[in-house]
């Protein structure tokens, strides 16, 4: 009995503790939130003050008609849907074989990609714009798809890789057995067990895009049609004049489908997977 | 699972589609699109990139009234600012994919954008009349017309930008009368000192934008050319006495207007990290007596801020008298059209409506915004804040000589020329911050790494130094070009 | 038989590399490439006009105690951040994937806020938050501290300020590397373990720890890199200040790529600096391998 009791008060200062401590550390967001109700005034006037004494929607009907926003909602999701399914397929494919399997090559693969990450490129947008440029795909949907798709991955690569360097053999032993070549062991047996991995690639990937500004504006200069929610975002905030509640209430509403996809996606953190693996 | 594996091969196969779409020459992917101009529907369109972000409201109503009265263009406007600006237009002019109208990146002097090929000569495209509309000295040979033809139009005439607004309420609460400012810099260091200390942490004496260097470099010069020291305006090379003038006496004795009011704690403690917009609205919230700006501010405040009481007054002088005036420049180069816009009358057609008296007077109106156009100003300007910004600006500010516009062969320099680290306003932010203690050591220490660079630059361009240096400037005065 | 069944193994796993090869070649390797033929050039990434100046960027960049104050930095910066953020974000991701922790959902959910909030709004609230005047120094007041600290406006706390508004900003983002690594560990040998009486520290350090360690490994070398190329973050905050004493390799690169008071950027010389911080942390990272290297053989002698 003072066993049970003593587990529920710990639970319980638990509890307290994670709710205080997730309370703290979500602030700024609660704070943007509802800065996107408030005047220019009361924005900077009211501190930390959270509640808007004045709510207002002018933010949210400016910035929705400033930034375009019925206009490059459909361009955004496509953009991320399709990133987000090419670089899955891609890093997955390239993380199982490198984690699984020693093939002529490999280590100067690796070698070359780790390397690279090192180097701190925040200037190299000329390069891939003549890149596209020359395969004729700037100003089109699909060259930015390209280019979203073109980031660095080595992390998604390194967790794929030693996820799948981690399942025993006796799981594609027995596929082998069934019959089952290379590309079926692959996609029937291995890919789906790499869940937790998939969840952390499409929830970061996703975030990524979603968010990514200056590709999308470069590359659809000629076509502002084709532009993103971040680029339309962006005409908030100028040099002499930014509009902070604007960019508050579209971030507000900008944030909206990725917190969707962030709950939706971390439901798949279950445990078990690796129970399966082992039977 | 099977869900998400169904997923991954649909997308596999789409994939595998698009790269079949792409390898034979078409780049249309999930959406119909059009070729930019000229489309089939004999419509025009008209790309329009710069950073106007002051009169980006106009602007869009702007366009949508021209597009109505011209149902044949259709503008599609892009505003942008800073290091994006620059970045996005320059990529896209390398690879032929320039806006038919766009702004000069900042830093970039006509000569280099021409010599580049960026524009197309406008003047056939312009009536007499049109030019004839702007006010003398708006359009100078050197920079915003070359060999006599027209490149690139000035947004607005320049004004002065760093006069001092002060919160009126505050100056009564601390004992100071708001209708007599401060006018020298010990009387505007020790009213920065008594608010500070009324204030008790609820307010301070001066608040400034410490994390814009621009802004910081653009007042200390301020400070400076008042006392003499003859340092022209941000940006401008200057040489005095065939060197730099930035070690002089008067450039010591503004930055010690700095080191002083550091030490008495009169700037507001946030100011270190604060960009231009932060700093002017924390002002508006009374979290200072003082601030540094520029005429833009005011039709901010008036929107966000209609209770705020502040009030507008010269850039403090020495103790001993002004030796020289508030520096500026004649009119900036700002808009052009394109080498390879397809459809220059209509773009001279947008230009020549934008600098029509209707739109001009409608951003003058609204505040912050001083038009080239001849007589918009004087009819269209009602603002009494604005109106007594103007006239200080026009009493206080001097014009400078600009190496570029009275000797054109210097922009070779200034296409040769780098930065020195620290520049000027990163050394008032040291000492701002207390990291340089020693503020004539810095200044003789960048002073002397710049003439370095600047007889690098000099010689590498050919140009002599005497071509950056007039003798018969006279800082008290307008600088006469006509001569 | 035997080496036909590698051959066809070799060809596909080359098949199975070869779309993010491809995408590492395009948009890795040859802006690398572009970088490497950039920084040997007198070139303002402007104008047209450049010139080929072989190693001579280099050469100033060793001369330039402004990248090396920055190189100091991101060093500095590593420090102060990576192990916060790999203890927290793994105590995190261990208390959020226990399956008796009601509302976990929601709890992942909250403490993953900070990386999708605004970098301009997060610059402002952050503000209010470290200002001399903020809740932070309120906090110390009340501790018995009169004496107001600017976090973020002098040079001695300026840095680990903004190294843990990092750290809060990304620790959602860990949070979620070491959920995907936790989901590894076997659940029924956890079960067993705790049938046997092992407490939450012992599952934890003879189950799961040796478990996670090799993404472990990975996830940790990421965060170490990541923390070297710190960009957004420092930017927002402090742009480098106050007098540079925040000024990292990133905002040092972009600033020489992009700004400049008089006369035009230096992209040349800026993507020298970025390659030769690049450089330095593979020979770093090698030579720390190889003295791992050497310390594991000496063990094993």
């Amino acid at each position: 009995m003072p066993m049970k009791i003593r587990r529920w008060l710990g639970k319980g200062i638990l509890y307290v503790v994670l709710v205080i401590a997730a309370f703290v550390w979500m602030y700024p967001f609660i704070w943007m939130i509802t800065a996107s109700f408030k005047t220019q005034d009361e924005f900077w006037g009211s501190g930390l003050n959270i509640l808007p004494q004045h709510p207002t929607f002018d933010n949210f009907i400016r910035s929705w008609n400033n930034a375009n926003f019925s206009q490059y909602f459909l361009n955004t999701i496509i953009v991320t849907v399709c990133a987000v399914i090419i670089v899955l397929m891609c890093t997955s494919a390239a993380g199982y074989a490198l984690g699984r399997y020693a093939f002529p090559g490999k280590k100067v693969l690796l070698g070359v990609f780790m390397a690279s990450i090192t180097i701190p490129l925040t200037f190299t947008i000329i390069p891939v714009y003549e890149l596209l440029n020359a395969m004729h795909l700037t100003n089109s949907l699909l060259g930015l798809i390209i280019a979203e798709c073109g980031g660095s991955h080595i992390l998604f690569l390194m967790l794929f890789s030693s996820f799948y360097s981690g399942i025993p053999k006796e799981m594609e032993e027995a596929a082998i057995v069934d019959g089952c070549g290379f590309f079926q062991t692959y996609v029937r047996i291995m890919f789906p067990l790499a869940k937790p991995i998939i969840v952390t690639v499409v929830i970061m990937q996703f975030i990524w895009t979603w968010n990514s500004f200056l590709m999308p504006l470069v590359l659809t200069l000629s076509q502002p049609n084709l532009r993103t929610l971040a680029v339309g975002l962006y005409a908030l905030q100028g040099e002499h004049v930014v509009d902070w509640t604007g960019i508050a209430a579209g971030a507000t509403i900008s944030v909206l489908p990725v917190i969707l996809v962030f709950i939706a996606m971390q439901k798949h953190f279950v445990n078990g997977i690796a129970g399966a693996v082992k039977s | 699972m099977k869900k998400l594996l169904s997923l991954g091969l649909a997308a596999a196969m789409a994939v595998g589609l698009a790269a079949c779409g792409s390898s034979d020459g078409s780049s249309s992917a999930a959406t119909g699109e059009n070729s930019s101009s000229g489309s089939s529907d004999g419509t025009i369109t008209l790309r329009i990139m710069d950073s106007s972000d002051s009169t980006q409201e106009r602007r869009k109503v702007f366009n949508e009234e021209f597009m109505q009265r011209h149902p044949e263009i259709k503008v599609e406007y892009t505003m942008l600012s800073g290091d994006q600006l620059t970045q996005t237009l320059t990529t896209a002019i390398k690879n032929g994919d320039a806006p038919d109208l766009f702004c000069l990146p900042g830093g970039v002097k006509l000569s280099t954008a021409v010599s580049e090929g960026w524009y197309q000569p406008m003047t056939s495209y312009l009536s007499q009349e049109f030019i004839d509309s702007f006010t003398p000295g708006s359009l100078n040979e050197g920079v915003t017309t070359l060999d006599g033809e027209i490149y690139v139009l000035p947004e607005s005439a320049n004004i002065v930008n760093s006069l001092v607004y002060y919160n009126r309420d505050i100056f009564e609460e601390c004992g100071l009368d708001p209708d007599n400012p401060p006018q020298t810099w010990s009387e505007f260091v020790e009213a920065c000192r008594i608010i500070t200390e009324k204030g008790n942490g609820k307010y301070y004496g001066i608040i400034e934008s410490g994390g814009a260097a621009q802004r910081l470099e653009i007042e200390l010069r301020s400070f400076a050319n008042i006392a003499g020291a003859k340092c022209n305006y941000y940006g401008v090379m200057s040489v005095v006495d065939g060197k730099n003038p930035f070690a002089s006496d008067a450039m010591k004795s503004a930055l010690d207007i700095y080191a002083q009011l550091a030490a008495d704690g009169s700037i507001h403690p946030d100011s270190i990290n604060l960009d231009a917009p932060s700093a002017r609205a924390m002002f508006a919230q009374g979290q200072a007596g003082f601030l540094i700006q520029g005429s833009w501010c005011i039709p901010t405040w008036r929107a966000e801020n209609p209770d705020f009481n502040f009030d507008v007054m010269a850039l403090p002088v020495p103790d001993d008298g002004a030796k020289g005036g508030n520096p500026y420049t004649g009119a900036q180069p700002w808009m052009g059209i394109s080498a390879t816009c397809e459809h220059p009358e209509a773009a001279a057609l947008y230009l020549t409506e934008l600098y029509g008296t209707d739109y001009q007077s409608k951003i003058v109106s609204d505040g912050g915004f001083v038009s080239c156009i001849e007589g918009v100003n004087e009819s269209a300007m009602t603002d009494d804040m604005m109106l007594k910004y103007y006239n200080l600006a026009m009493e206080t500010g001097k014009l400078s000589p600009d190496p570029l516009a009275l000797n054109p062969e210097t922009a070779e320099v200034y296409s040769k020329v780098t930065e020195v680290t620290p520049n000027l306003g990163q050394i008032v932010q040291g000492v701002m911050a207390g990291s340089i203690t020693d503020t004539s050591e810095a200044l003789d220490t960048f002073s002397a790494n710049t003439q370095t660079e600047w007889d690098r630059a000099m010689s590498e361009a050919g140009v002599d130094a005497s071509k950056f240096e007039f003798p018969d400037w006279d800082p008290m005065v307008d600088y006469d070009y006509s001569k | 038989m035997y080496a036909k069944r590698r051959r066809k193994q070799f060809f596909w796993c080359w098949l199975f590399v070869l779309p993010t090869t491809l995408f590492y070649a395009a948009f890795q390797a040859w802006p690398i490439l572009s970088s490497i033929y950039y920084s040997t050039l007198d070139w303002s990434g402007i104008s047209s006009k450049k010139t080929f100046v072989g190693l001579a960027n280099f050469a100033e960049l060793l001369k330039d105690q402004w990248f090396w104050n920055a190189f100091a930095n991101s060093f500095k910066y590593m420090v102060f951040s990576v192990p916060p953020l790999i203890i927290i974000s793994l105590l995190l991701a261990l208390i959020v994937n226990e399956k008796t922790l009601r509302f976990r959902g929601a709890f992942r959910t909250l403490f993953f806020l900070p990386v999708i909030t605004t970098a301009s709004i997060v610059g402002i609230i952050m503000q209010f938050i470290w200002s001399p005047t903020g809740a932070i120094n309120a906090l110390l007041d009340l501790l018995g501290n009169t004496r107001a600290v600017n976090f973020l406006g002098q040079a001695a706390t300026a840095l680990p300020t903004v190294a843990f508004i990092g750290v809060w900003k990304d620790v959602g983002i860990y949070m979620i590397y070491w959920l995907a690594a936790l989901q590894s560990v076997p659940q029924d040998v956890v079960e067993a373990a705790e049938i046997d009486g092992a407490n939450k520290w012992q599952v934890f350090r003879f189950i799961t720890l040796p478990i996670i360690l090799p993404i472990g490994a990975v996830i940790t070398l990421l965060a170490i890199i990541n923390s070297l190329k710190v960009f957004d973050i420092v930017q927002t905050m402090t742009g480098g200040g106050p007098y540079f004493a925040t000024d990292v390799m990133g905002t040092f690169v972009y600033r020489t790529a992009y700004e400049s008071s008089v006369g035009m950027p230096r992209l040349g010389y800026a993507s020298a600096a970025a390659m030769l911080f690049g450089i330095t942390i593979i020979v770093i990272g090698v030579a720390l391998n190889a003295l791992k290297n050497v310390i594991s053989k000496h063990r094993v002698d």
